[in-house]
């Protein structure tokens, strides 16, 4: 293939989950993990992993509250994650212009 | 990365991103409570009238519309949507909005004076349009659409109508154009939460 640099990729979005659970996040204000876990179609242990990930980058924030008596954990992205997904999309459409 | 898997992610973005935008939780649940409380509330008031206790419609409307608050504000509390976007937030702004707007005309304007009885029914009506247009733009459900005009064409006819008759027109529609409507959106949602990728 070409003189691409792979290493303009960004090694957190690597995986496809990871992206698609940002570019869920990048279109609402805040999701719960059912949600995400619809959006991204993977096991939930699979889901906190990735999101876990998502979180030590400083792509995403959670925040953990009781409603009712029950934990409810929401999940938005932050700047430094919109920074990163827009990056990543650019670096994406350098490689499809090759 | 080679070129093939790059144009798969870049569509993969857009899908995620276009579903997660226009996803929406009308869960029909408020609607449907609130149609059943108004057209009760429609229907006993205009009961209590033709059998001569109409002083006692005021406080039907009170005890129902009060409840009808009561379990709006306890659902906000404890059900909170699974996510949150442009779309949901105009949802219940608007409809709590129009919620507000139709109680301060209904109590307010009737007891001041400023709102003949006979005329809240075709003016609800006109707001119920508003709430249901909004809807139809937001979920991009057409045939919601035409029940805001529904909604719009009942309200002429009562203003034509401009006597107590408005009533059990306006306990019919809201059967029709709200609880059947909230039905139906019920009916999307569970869908929605079954398969939470179909819009």
């Amino acid at each position: 293939m070409t003189d691409f640099d792979y290493k303009q990729l960004n090694d957190t979005l690597q995986s496809r989950i990871r992206v698609a659970i940002i570019a869920a996040l990048v279109s609402v204000i805040e999701a719960d993990f059912n949600f995400l876990k619809g959006m991204v179609k993977t096991t939930d242990g699979n889901l906190s992993t990735h999101l876990r990930k998502l979180e030590d980058a400083g792509y995403v924030s959670m925040k953990k509250k009781f409603v009712d008596r029950k934990p409810q954990t929401k999940y938005r992205i932050t700047e430094k994650g919109k920074r990163a997904l827009e990056e990543h999309i650019n670096v994406l459409e350098k490689l499809i212009k090759k | 990365m080679d070129q093939q898997s790059a144009i798969e992610e870049i569509a993969l973005i857009k899908r995620v991103i276009e579903e997660s935008r226009e996803f929406t939780c009308n869960s029909g649940k408020e609607i449907i409570t609130w149609g059943i409380l108004i057209s009760i509330a429609v229907f006993a008031s205009y009961g209590a009238i033709i059998a001569g206790y109409g002083h006692l419609a005021i406080w039907i409307w009170v005890v129902i519309i009060g409840s009808g608050w009561i379990f709006s504000i306890v659902m906000g509390i404890r059900k909170r949507p699974s996510m949150e976007n442009l779309g949901v937030k105009i949802l219940s702004y608007v409809w709590t909005s129009c919620g507000i707007a139709m109680t301060i005309l209904g109590f307010a304007g009737t007891i001041s004076g400023g709102l003949e009885d006979w005329a809240i029914a075709p003016v609800f009506a006109t707001i119920m349009g508003v709430s249901f247009a909004v809807t139809a733009l937001v979920q991009k459900l057409n045939w919601v659409l035409y029940v805001a005009v529904a909604w719009w064409v009942g309200s002429l006819l009562m203003f034509l109508v401009r006597g107590l008759e408005t009533m059990p027109i306006f306990g019919v529609m809201i059967i029709l154009f709200m609880v059947i409507p909230g039905m139906l959106f019920r009916k999307q949602w569970r869908d929605q939460q079954a398969h939470p990728d179909t819009k």
